[in-house]
């Protein structure tokens, strides 16, 4: 990851011309609604993503980069719109260049153009989630369990593991489809087998015995063992006389069997069956809603069978697994009567189905023999009748459409097979008697010829069957393995989340809160004072949600890019988090990031104000928008020109807007100083305070602490420390004096009652001067930052500034 | 059984993380240790997560 030093603006969003040097450092922009902040957000991740959030993703419309991404007066100049950032890349040691224009957005200048730099770059253009808006915070807190689960899951960085499981799990059922289709073709193997070898049953035992049988006739050694051998083995490799190629008496049974079962298609008992299943598909072909329904539910099981846990197969939407099935599932069960239609036609094809399927099965094993005798015997309609049958399965099987399922339910005109079926066997039976030798010397070779082919389907079986097996314990370990993992990650964001939260709402010590991973989601539940566990969203206020989405951000990213975690920019996330809280924001950001960079933007001038008093960010890392028009962009109101700004008021005789700048910096500075020194304002049952209320409670609060801070010196007897104090002391007793007394007149009633207008710029200056001289006693002049009271809870330790040069003690030395 | 770690938690993402520890897991299981080795040169090693790259780990090469 990288740190900003600096980021030129050019013709971007609201943007004309800006320059912010951030020195690497956390920075922060405060400034009304629509000044321009988060323009700055916009250019940042722009240069380093090439997209802008704000202007893509769901409910975006017609919003683009190229379009919108230009200020709108160099709408037709993308090139001119570039924003240009110089960054430290803390794992490489290196500065770096980027520069980007909205007409080149995926095209950077990256300076120097190293590979290395191109792969920092390119992994944040991948997961642009170091900006965070209040929009984002809400898709961790709020969201529901699923799609919470696809955020969470993307901000971990992980959609690619849902990818590799969907994959697997694709595979496992291609797998097993497979193993299905082996297991099949094994069993067609095996029965031709058992019908040539004359065997009820398949065991290595019982081929043995029959094949021995015929080798004892030949005088050839018994076998022992099936495995890897031949059943003819020690017969010789001289290819036998082309009479006795076919053995004869198997052929025969064979040939009989054949016609026997092809005639069966003409039987009662087989076309009582087909009128019953005909009459079921033709109820079905009759009922067009039932017809239609049919066609969807088949639709839906195949795509509960393609679903890949990720996807649906028909369209690609995005599902969450569950989800996904329980809508299907709905779906086929509004089908039920249509589908207790189908099955029960489906139960009555099944016979008829294994019928056609035993034809196919002898017609396939006696084709061969019209070749293999002289002159070759024409088996032409026995063939076209296998494949006719092997079309009929397949479409039965298929089931619809439902028209094709009837069509091969048609009786066959069977007689041409059969013919040729007979007078296959008559020219079988013609051939000359073969001696016994013959026969169980074609026995063997027969024999041997379908264990071969049993033995290939077998060897596919069993490949298919270790295939299967790997791709379902493979998918099921990464299934275990990759839960288990979530889950100890969520375990650890869920005990960071907690440490966080509590860290920024001392009256919730005991606040618990649980992630719970499931398929495909995660849910979400958070203590709510002790009364049970809740979703984020249940009781608690939008305020302790935003802290809630803010603490869950910052565990995810901790425990994503752990040191590496060095940039932030947050988009007025904290926006409902009341004051009280904020500073413990600010602290919560400072010490359990040390090394991050935080880039944030808020409306609201007291938080920048917070941000400083509690060192989040340092006096100068801040700048604050004033105002914004069209022709120039947002204009700064730097806080440190805040009186050379009220001078040019001046010069320019406008005493109103001098005194209103005077009145407001006044009234916001000095309300930071009564939180960092601790000073008592007055209730006011209104809760409209102003600078009437927040004056007098700082004044009152750091002379207190110098009176403190003096006793202090005394009794450590430290003389120099008393007589530096004492003078500060009397010095700050004028300033205030003068304020209060004088000054104090000119600026109170001159906003309150428009008195302003009777004085003129000569009048106003010394007011300034004296305000200028009161508030320079509650800054650091070498930092900048405001003096505060450190010390835990009521205890007052030392009154001191960031950067420790002003540190009085108020702690007496001890008796 | 303790497991050997694949990859170096300290400099890895979060997913090289959770399928290091994936792969890990198949090698305790003696029938999958040819597998996890093609995985884990697949999956961490040439991140190549495509269905045919995937096959090709869990069934060796076909030709």
């Amino acid at each position: 990851m990288i740190k900003v030093e600096k980021v030129v603006i050019e013709e971007f969003r609201g943007v004309r011309n800006l320059t912010l040097d951030f020195n690497n450092e956390s920075f922060a922009v405060s400034g009304p609604n629509g000044t321009g902040k988060s323009g700055i957000v916009d250019a940042i991740e722009f240069a380093l993503t090439g997209n802008i959030s704000r202007l893509s993703g769901q409910g975006r419309g017609d919003l683009s980069v190229l379009k919108h991404g230009p200020h709108v007066d160099s709408q037709d100049n993308p090139e001119k719109a570039k924003v240009t950032l110089e960054v430290f890349i803390p794992t490489l040691g290196k500065k770096v260049q980027i520069s980007r224009s909205v007409k080149n957005s995926k095209k950077p200048t990256v300076t120097p153009d190293d590979p290395e730099v191109k792969e920092v770059f390119e992994k944040m253009s991948k997961h642009p989630e170091f900006v965070l808006s209040r929009r984002e915070i809400i898709k961790y807190v709020l969201a529901e369990p699923g799609k919470r689960a696809d955020e969470v899951q993307a901000l971990l960085q992980l959609e690619e593991l849902e990818d590799i499981r969907g994959t697997l799990l694709k595979i496992s059922n291609a797998s097993a489809k497979e193993l299905k289709l082996f297991e099949g073709e094994e069993k067609t193997a095996g029965e031709a087998l058992m019908r040539i070898m004359e065997i009820d049953e398949l065991t290595p035992e019982v081929v043995l015995e029959a094949a021995n049988t015929k080798r004892v006739i030949l005088g050839l050694p018994e076998l022992t063992i099936l495995k890897g051998m031949s059943l003819k083995d020690g017969l010789g490799t001289t290819p036998p006389p082309v009479t006795t190629r076919i053995p004869k008496a198997q052929a025969l049974i064979e040939v009989q069997k054949a016609v026997g079962l092809l005639s069966s298609l003409d039987q009662e008992s087989y076309l009582t069956k087909v009128h019953g299943a005909n009459a079921a598909l033709e109820v079905l072909k009759e009922d067009e809603a039932n017809l239609k329904a049919l066609e969807k539910e088949s639709l839906l099981r195949v795509a509960l069978e393609l679903f890949d846990e990720h996807n649906c197969p028909v369209c690609g939407t995005e599902w969450e697994p569950e989800h996904f099935r329980e809508v299907v599932g709905q779906q086929i069960a509004r089908l039920k009567s249509a589908t207790k239609l189908k099955e029960a036609a489906e139960a009555l094809l099944s016979p008829i189905i294994g019928t056609l399927e035993e034809v196919l099965s002898i017609l396939r094993s006696v084709h061969p023999y019209g070749s293999l005798l002289v002159p070759s015997q024409n088996v032409s309609e026995i063939r076209a009748t296998g494949i006719t049958l092997k079309t009929r399965i397949e479409t039965l099987r298929q089931f619809l459409p439902i028209q094709n399922s009837i069509d091969a339910l048609k009786s066959m005109d069977l007689k041409k097979t059969l013919d040729e079926l007979q007078a296959l066997h008559v020219v079988i039976k013609a051939l000359p008697e073969a001696s016994e030798r013959d026969i169980a010397r074609d026995y063997l070779v027969g024999a041997d010829e379908r264990l071969s082919t049993y033995r290939a389907a077998s060897a596919k079986m069993t490949g298919a069957k270790k295939r299967s097996a790997t791709a379902k314990q493979t998918y099921d370990v990464f299934t275990i393995s990759t839960d288990a993992a979530l889950e100890k990650i969520y375990k650890e964001v869920e005990s960071e989340f907690k440490e966080f939260y509590r860290f920024i709402n001392d009256d919730e010590s005991e606040f618990e809160a649980k992630l719970t991973p499931s398929i495909g989601k995660l849910g979400f539940g958070v203590d709510f004072y002790g009364r049970g566990s809740y979703p984020p969203g249940a009781f608690h206020s939008e305020g302790h949600q935003d802290a809630m989405g803010l603490c869950l951000y910052l565990a995810l990213m901790k425990h994503i890019l752990k040191d590496n975690f060095k940039l932030a920019v947050l988009d007025d996330v904290l926006m409902s988090v009341d004051s009280g809280h904020r500073r413990e924001v600010c602290k919560l950001l400072k010490t359990k990031f040390p090394d991050t960079q935080f880039i944030l933007t808020t409306h609201d001038p007291v938080w920048l104000r917070h941000m400083k008093s509690a060192g989040l960010i340092k006096a100068k890392a801040g700048i604050e928008f004033q105002n914004w028009t069209v022709d120039k962009g947002p204009s700064q109101w730097k806080d440190i020109d805040v009186w050379s700004e009220i001078e040019e008021y001046l010069a320019k005789n406008d005493v109103r807007a001098a005194a209103a700048l005077l009145r407001h910096f006044m009234e916001y500075t000095m309300a930071e100083h009564c939180a960092d020194l601790k000073g008592r304002v007055e209730y006011r049952g209104d809760n409209r305070y102003d600078l009437g209320n927040f004056l007098p409670a700082a004044a009152n609060a750091l002379k207190s602490h110098l009176k403190e801070a003096k006793k202090s010196a005394e009794s450590w007897g430290s003389t120099e420390s008393l007589a530096q104090i004492t003078q500060l002391e009397d010095s700050f007793k004028i300033s205030v004096a003068n304020v209060l007394n004088d000054e104090w007149q000119y600026i109170n009633p001159a906003v309150h009652y428009n008195e302003w207008e009777t004085y003129t710029a000569p009048d106003f200056k010394p007011v300034v001067l004296a305000f200028k001289e009161l508030s320079d006693f509650f800054v650091c002049k070498d930092c900048g930052g405001s003096l505060f009271i450190s010390g835990v809870g009521f205890s007052k330790d030392s009154l001191r500034c960031p950067c420790q040069k002003i540190n009085h003690n108020l702690k007496l030395k001890e008796s | 059984m303790k497991k050997t770690p694949i990859a170096n938690h300290q400099e890895t993402t979060v997913i090289e993380r959770i399928l290091g520890d994936f792969i890990s897991d198949l090698q305790e299981k003696e029938e999958l240790k040819l597998v996890s080795e093609r995985l884990k040169v697949t999956l961490l090693d040439n991140i190549d997560f495509s269905e045919a790259a995937l096959k090709e780990a869990l069934f060796g090469k076909m030709s």
